[in-house]
């Protein structure tokens, strides 16, 4: 009843269509995505699922020899926590030197950023996921949303 | 009985005995009443929040009157922190309103038509007049028209600019401190209904929105549209009949703000505000004999469940956990809130997670130049300007002498949440509002402020976007970077690279559509719009970096975007961190100040809730005193960097101004001078 009074003039096929369409658009970005040295702002990620919830982002790499990888996601109102290789979260002082390696792998030209995997009906969204890479002494970087979906 | 017995000495010896002790009686009753009327301030209001029934017969006594009017309306009614109780829609009520500041400009947001739902500009509304007001002052969107203007009062040739100009892009839907409703009801209620919440447009301008109050405790805001129109009152020299606030006013019989506390009793800068331009006796119905409403709630998304939950929702206790703001709490807060909870004057508030813990924590600063904030400093530098606050006399609070009243943000050069505290009754609006100051000075004087906003990476886009989804005339469609070199141009080729603290009023001075302010002959300032383009609707650089957030929220309201604005608004991106460090939006008036630690900045300061120049004493003396104090390094920027010591267009910019004699019980003047 809530979806239909949504989006009411809209028709829900017609909602449906353009959701599927937009889901490929994101897909189509997604694969496309790279990470850049001044920063660059990537498609979002929508979770249909908070219970749990799995949130990667992959990057082409466009022949970047990848040293170093990491993960900071910040939360409403908190301050910015990042990831290290075990999955664990801890606050960090915004210093990317210290930022902790998450040792992800490259594939294909490509690299899977492993963000979130785990319950998140108990928090605030939405959350904000920067990822990183060290290449050849130069950090590059790119952040996305992740939002809840109805 | 000594008062008594001694009363009745002093009354003349030649009265007759009856005069004698109707006099006597006469002055008890007055002693009475002055020992009430003091407990009536000094003792803590009653914890009150709006019912169910308090909402329902809120909504039908503006119903009653907007139907013997043939006006029907969208109704939203909120409580102190910005919970959405309900909204109500009148079956023909306008569907969406026509954004407009009434003159021809069709840039930023102005001339916005068909696009916004009334439901947005009706919450927005609501959320204004909670979140300006407090037991203090009681303000409405009218009051917020006044205040946001390139001439304040608005309509005075040369007068200068509102002195809360810009204040209408703060609570913005995409602000990363704001909490947001979760339309779904199957999730555990978890922070639902802590605030503060976002106002879908930010806040609003249009008359028809007013706070609420219950025995004289501010409980929440009514707001209210009806004519299709989301704009503003241009000329406060006349008196409008505006539908859309005579339905409000109806709504509030019953809940209405103390009268000794409303706009109209409250001078800035010599000037009366305004509450309402509409007299109660006008109304058509009887509010009070209203029925309850018949069902015709709606959902709101990212609002309101109203119609699925059958109606109204009660509002939260401002205080409390429940309602997210609550005081510090000693013994579980943690020690870094020490320096803080050490003031007088009550208990200072905080912000709290779903788990009653602090949800803005006391934080070390990220390093620059080898400097940063340690987190004794953020406490004790929040604790000094709170302790200024409390011994300052408001500018806009009654009774008179009363304490200024302001919540204070710290963040660090990255714009990063470092501490946030507030005195208990500071208006709401001043928690997002201190923190967009903070930060927009913190970002500003960042040497690393214009290769930011220069970010080929991020901005070509927002000119694109925000031109495509508006709709309006592409050619106003300013991409950040030619802000950048509009302000090069003005203040020299090295301008937000040079490393000069701009405080909360330099940035005003320059995001003024005259320059100097109200100087009507003269050109914008260069972080302004041209005036033929300007509006509160079109600002300049503070809206532009938020447009495209604001326009995904309105198409995500209406279900025309599938995803909300993310966590942030501007697209700004940290070339340090990574981070946004504009994370709630850029603000455009005083009370901030940077913070600099043996030279090297550290972070800012902001202050919002009372009076700008109460605001920047509180930012600029607060971290003075702190300054001496830790006797660490930490101060106010070096006189020689600050913004007074640039002159652009041959017009010094202002760096922080203070009342003159500013302190309760002392005559002391001057009291920032040489500092």
């Amino acid at each position: 009843m809530t979806r239909m009074i949504r989006f009411h003039g809209f028709g829900r096929s017609g909602f449906l269509v353009a959701l599927a369409i937009l889901v490929c658009i994101w897909n189509v970005a997604a694969a496309q995505e790279r990470l850049q040295p001044a920063g660059v702002r990537l498609s979002p990620v929508m979770l249909s699922d908070v219970t749990a919830a799995v949130v990667s982002k992959q990057i082409l790499l466009d022949g970047d020899a990848v040293d170093t990888s990491h993960v900071v996601v910040q939360f409403p109102g908190a301050g910015a926590l990042m990831r290290d290789r075990a999955g664990l979260f801890q606050p960090w002082d915004r210093a990317p030197a210290h930022l902790p390696d998450n040792g992800f792998t490259a594939a294909g030209g490509a690299m899977q950023f492993k963000v979130l995997n785990q319950d998140l009906s108990r928090i605030n969204f939405p959350l904000r996921v920067t990822l990183y890479y060290r290449a050849g002494g130069q950090m590059k970087f790119g952040y996305f949303d992740v939002v809840q979906g109805n | 009985m000594g008062f008594i017995w001694a009363t009745m000495k002093q009354i003349a010896p030649g009265m007759c005995k009856r005069a004698r002790q109707r006099a006597v009686r006469g002055r008890i009753l007055a002693l009475g009443l002055a020992l009430l009327g003091f407990m009536a301030f000094s003792l803590p209001a009653a914890a009150q929040n709006l019912t169910v029934a308090d909402v329902n017969r809120i909504i039908a006594q503006a119903v009653q009157e907007a139907n013997a009017r043939a006006r029907p309306a969208t109704i939203a009614v909120t409580d102190r922190v910005g919970n959405v109780l309900a909204v109500y829609q009148m079956a023909g009520a306008p569907a969406a309103v026509t954004v407009t500041s009434g003159r021809p400009i069709r840039t930023g947001l102005d001339g916005l038509a068909g696009v916004v739902p009334a439901t947005m500009a009706a919450i927005s509304k609501a959320v204004t007049g909670a979140y300006l007001s407090s037991s203090g002052n009681a303000f409405s969107t009218r009051t917020a028209s006044q205040i946001v203007q390139q001439h304040f009062n608005p309509g005075e040739d040369f007068g200068p600019g509102g002195p809360l100009f810009g204040v209408q892009f703060s609570q913005l839907p995409c602000s990363d401190l704001s909490r947001r409703f979760v339309n779904a009801p199957a999730l555990p209620p978890l922070d639902q209904l802590r605030g503060p919440k976002r106002a879908p447009l930010g806040l609003s301008a249009d008359p028809g929105g007013l706070p609420l109050y219950k025995g004289g405790v501010l409980v929440g805001g009514i707001g209210v549209a009806a004519d299709g129109v989301y704009g503003l009152d241009r000329n406060t020299s006349d008196f409008d009949s505006d539908m859309d606030e005579i339905i409000t006013i109806a709504g509030t019989v019953g809940y209405e703000a103390p009268r000794g506390i409303l706009a109209d009793r409250i001078t800035v800068e010599g000037k009366t505000l305004r509450y309402t331009d509409v007299d109660p006796g006008a109304l058509l119905a009887a509010p009070g004999l209203a029925a309850a409403a018949a069902p015709a709630f709606v959902n709101v998304t990212g609002y309101s469940d109203s119609l699925t939950n059958g109606g109204p929702i009660a509002g939260q206790v401002y205080g409390t956990s429940a309602s997210g703001v609550r005081p510090i709490a000693p013994a579980t807060d943690g020690a870094a809130y020490t320096n803080v909870r050490n003031i007088a004057g009550g208990a200072p508030h905080i912000l709290v997670t779903g788990a009653d813990a602090p949800f803005n924590p006391v934080i070390a600063g990220a390093v620059n130049g080898g400097q940063n904030l340690a987190v004794n400093e953020v406490s004790t530098i929040l604790g000094h300007a709170l302790r200024v606050a409390n011994t300052s006399r408001a500018q806009i609070r009654r009774p008179l002498q009363s304490p200024v009243q302001v919540t204070v943000s710290l963040v660090d050069q990255e714009g990063t949440i470092l501490g946030l505290a507030r005195t208990p009754d500071g208006p709401l609006f001043g928690i997002d509002v201190s923190l967009q100051k903070a930060r927009s000075v913190a970002f500003l004087s960042n040497v690393n402020a214009a290769a930011n906003l220069n970010n080929p990476a991020v901005f070509p886009a927002i000119r694109v976007t925000a031109t495509t989804l508006n709709g309006l005339i592409p050619g106003h469609a300013y991409a950040i970077p030619d802000y950048v070199a509009q302000i090069r141009a003005f203040m020299g080729t090295t301008a937000l690279a040079n490393g000069f603290a701009l405080s909360g009023k330099a940035i005003g001075n320059l995001s003024r559509p005259y320059y100097p302010d109200g100087v009507q002959t003269n050109a914008n300032g260069p972080m302004s719009r041209p005036i033929a383009n300007w509006s509160p609707f079109s600002t300049g650089l503070q809206l532009d970096l938020s447009v495209t957030n604001i326009l995904q929220h309105i198409q995500f309201v209406t279900g025309a975007a599938a995803v909300d604005t993310g966590l942030g608004c501007t697209p700004v991106i940290s070339n340090v961190s990574g981070l946004n460090p504009l994370a709630n939006g850029l603000q455009i008036f005083a009370g901030a100040v940077p913070i600099f630690k043996n030279g090297a900045l550290v972070g800012a300061i902001g202050v919002s809730g009372d009076g700008i120049d109460q605001d920047d004493m509180v930012a600029f003396l607060g971290l003075h005193n702190a300054s001496i104090a830790l006797a660490s390094g930490v101060s106010n920027a070096p006189a020689a960097l600050r913004a007074d010591q640039l002159l652009p267009g041959g017009v010094r910019l202002r760096y922080a101004a203070c009342p003159f004699a500013p302190f309760l019980g002392s005559r002391q003047q001057n009291v920032c001078e040489g500092i």
